[in-house]
């Protein structure tokens, strides 16, 4: 698993990396780059997201307001 | 008939929410599509699985979603019906303001393949934790927030109101991505109804990533309009006039409790 995914899914999970100390102490520790760093120990997403490459424009939607087979009514009217 | 589908939730947070029987799915499927929100999320899919393919390529600005959300549907069901394993890996709760998975899955089962949904850790459920608030404290009414605006709901203002999709509130093109003033003012203007206008709203946004901060924004209701407001903001409407009673119906119980008394035996 790459390096600062790993990290940041150990952040998610590990309740112990809760607090600051042990969160900047778990960052420091690892093997990552200085820029990785500076970007977690920071909390700099839009940095994280550079220097990973990711497209920081991802689309969350996943629901219309109006479905486009009518099932709007036609649900109320199986009722 | 070989082919299944399982639609799983991935939770919020990175690393911090998808249950144990979601990760299992992902790592054991032939193939998983991925319906998440953010792109650092996805990469840690990928470390999850060789062939994680994205759903984000069928969206693009201007394009109406139905579109997008058939492709999706139509991405996971040729693979299904190839006789592969599929998992579609959605952020949040897979089946919580979120059409693909329930189409598919719907789809899927249609066509005599087995397919189901694994729930997921919702948008709500952070909510929930991070403001404090219990929907069944007073009740809750939730709506896609242009849905709400398009038809005639009965509002209940002293429950709570939470709008999903807030930031692209009244976009009739469902082509949009961000967030348009007027509609806003529109939207202020049928909450007036219900809500003084100096009603104090929560923009809320969970965090994703665990170096995230959550946001739990206070803002007048008429400040909507003028309010930064991104795709991944709910609206939080605490409720504004206290619970009236049901007089009648009181009424009707109280009777019922003494007849009950009257005649303590009968069923
Ligand atoms: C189509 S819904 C999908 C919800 C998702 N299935 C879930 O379980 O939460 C998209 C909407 O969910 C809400 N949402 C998504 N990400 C969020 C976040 N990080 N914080 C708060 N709300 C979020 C926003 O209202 C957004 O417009």
């Amino acid at each position: 698993m790459s390096a600062v995914i790993e990290l940041l899914e150990k952040m998610g999970a590990d309740s112990s990396l809760n607090n600051a100390e042990a969160f900047d102490a778990a960052i420091a520790q690892s093997e990552l780059s200085v820029e990785l760093k500076n970007a977690l120990v920071n909390k700099n997403v839009t940095a994280l997201e550079r220097q990973l490459d990711v497209c920081p424009d991802t689309v969350c939607m996943l629901i219309p307001a109006e479905d486009d087979d009518g099932s709007e009514e036609s649900d109320a009217k199986e009722e | 008939m070989s082919g299944s589908l399982v639609c799983v939730g991935i939770g919020m947070k990175l690393g911090a929410h998808i249950s144990p029987i979601s990760r299992s799915h992902i790592e054991q499927a032939d193939v998983v599509f991925s319906g998440v929100s953010d792109g650092i999320v996805e990469l840690w899919l990928k470390e999850m699985h060789p062939d994680v393919r994205s759903l984000q390529m069928y969206y693009a600005e201007g394009k109406n979603r139905n579109i997008t959300y058939n492709e999706m549907v139509e991405a996971m069901l040729a693979e299904v019906r190839a006789g592969k394993n599929v998992v579609g890996a959605f952020y949040g709760h897979p089946g919580v303001f979120a059409l693909a998975p329930h189409k598919s899955i719907q789809q899927a089962k249609l066509e005599g393949f087995e397919a189901y949904m694994e729930p997921g850790i919702s948008a709500e459920d952070c909510l929930v934790a991070d403001l404090g608030i219990d929907p069944g404290k007073f009740g809750c009414q939730q709506y896609e927030a242009s849905q709400f605006m398009f038809y005639k709901r009965r509002l209940d203002p002293s429950a709570y109101l939470i709008l999903w999709q807030i930031g692209v509130a009244g976009d009739k093109t469902l082509g949009k991505f961000n967030s348009d003033k007027n509609k806003l003012a529109l939207l202020v203007g049928l909450l007036a109804n219900d809500y003084p206008s100096d009603h104090q709203v929560i923009l809320y946004e969970a965090a994703v990533l665990p170096i995230d901060m959550v946001r739990a924004e206070h803002i007048a209701l008429a400040d909507l309009p003028n309010a930064e407001l991104h795709q991944h903001t709910t609206l939080v409407i605490p409720p504004a006039k206290p619970m009236e009673k049901n007089q009648q119906l009181l009424e009707q119980i109280r009777r019922l409790d003494e007849q009950a008394q009257l005649a303590p035996c009968s069923a």
